[in-house]
């Protein structure tokens, strides 16, 4: 199967299920879901709404801190990609 | 109150450095169980209270039967390791069991040792709060793990 970026111009090929994921130029560096060719799926970045605290979160390119990645496809069911924050122990 | 951010359970340190509670996260079954809003997490709370379905883990759980039950989906390819002077707990990815997975308001996820049964069974890791809600219909959900791990300690 034919997966494409909506957001940036990579394309590939797999025979692989799941969720094919590239570093995406469009997204300024997020790791995020390509989608099947020919659909007219998007996929949109969601900033992190509160304060960063300790947390070690996702960033982009650019230094700023996302929380998931929605795919929208065309029949309206919608597939999420959670950007997980690493749980930071600092002892010194 | 509510979610504002991930923390390890003191309680899993101590409870380690202690032998009082036999972790061995590199064998263990963890698992990641998926929160709402409506609780607030609590680093400091005893061992018995950071337990999967004790506490303020008994309600608030988001689950779906197929995709993302109830009790969570496991962490594969767990990895516990040491470089220079920082500990790093990883997994793959984790993702809902179905493509046809409904999930609303998942704000976190609980990180818990599904092996062990004593003292404390189910004892909790740690919590990991997303940052905002994430909402999936009908389709995958899709946990991605920092770069940097689950859990990061540094010495």
């Amino acid at each position: 199967m034919r997966y494409v970026c909506p957001n940036c111009d990579v394309r590939s090929e797999t025979n692989n299920g799941g969720t094919m994921m590239h570093v995406c130029a469009g997204l300024s560096g997020l790791s995020a879901p390509m989608v099947p060719e020919g659909s007219d799926a998007k996929v949109e970045a969601f900033r992190r709404e509160d304060y960063l605290g300790g947390d070690l979160a996702q960033h982009d390119g650019d230094g700023k801190a996302f929380s998931h990645l929605v795919t929208t496809h065309g029949d309206g069911h919608t597939d999420v990609v959670v950007l997980a924050p690493t749980i930071r122990v600092q002892v010194t | 109150m509510a979610w504002s951010a991930s923390k390890a359970f003191t309680a899993f340190i101590t409870d380690n450095l202690n032998l009082t509670a036999p972790f061995n996260v590199s064998a263990d079954l963890l698992r990641a169980a998926l929160y709402n809003n409506t609780i607030t997490p609590d680093q400091t709370v005893s061992s018995a209270n950071t337990a999967y379905g004790a506490g303020i883990w008994t309600g608030a759980e988001v689950a779906d039967v197929s995709g993302w039950p109830a009790g969570g989906r496991q962490l594969l390819s767990v990895t516990s390791t040491s470089s220079g002077n920082v500990y790093t707990l990883d997994a793959a990815d984790t993702v809902s069991a179905t493509s046809n997975t409904t999930l609303a308001n998942v704000y976190g996820t609980l990180i818990y040792d599904d092996t062990l049964t004593t003292p404390v069974a189910n004892q909790g890791v740690g919590f990991i709060y997303f940052g905002s809600a994430a909402n999936v219909t009908a389709g995958t959900f899709t946990i991605q793990w920092n770069t940097a791990g689950l859990l990061q300690i540094t010495l």
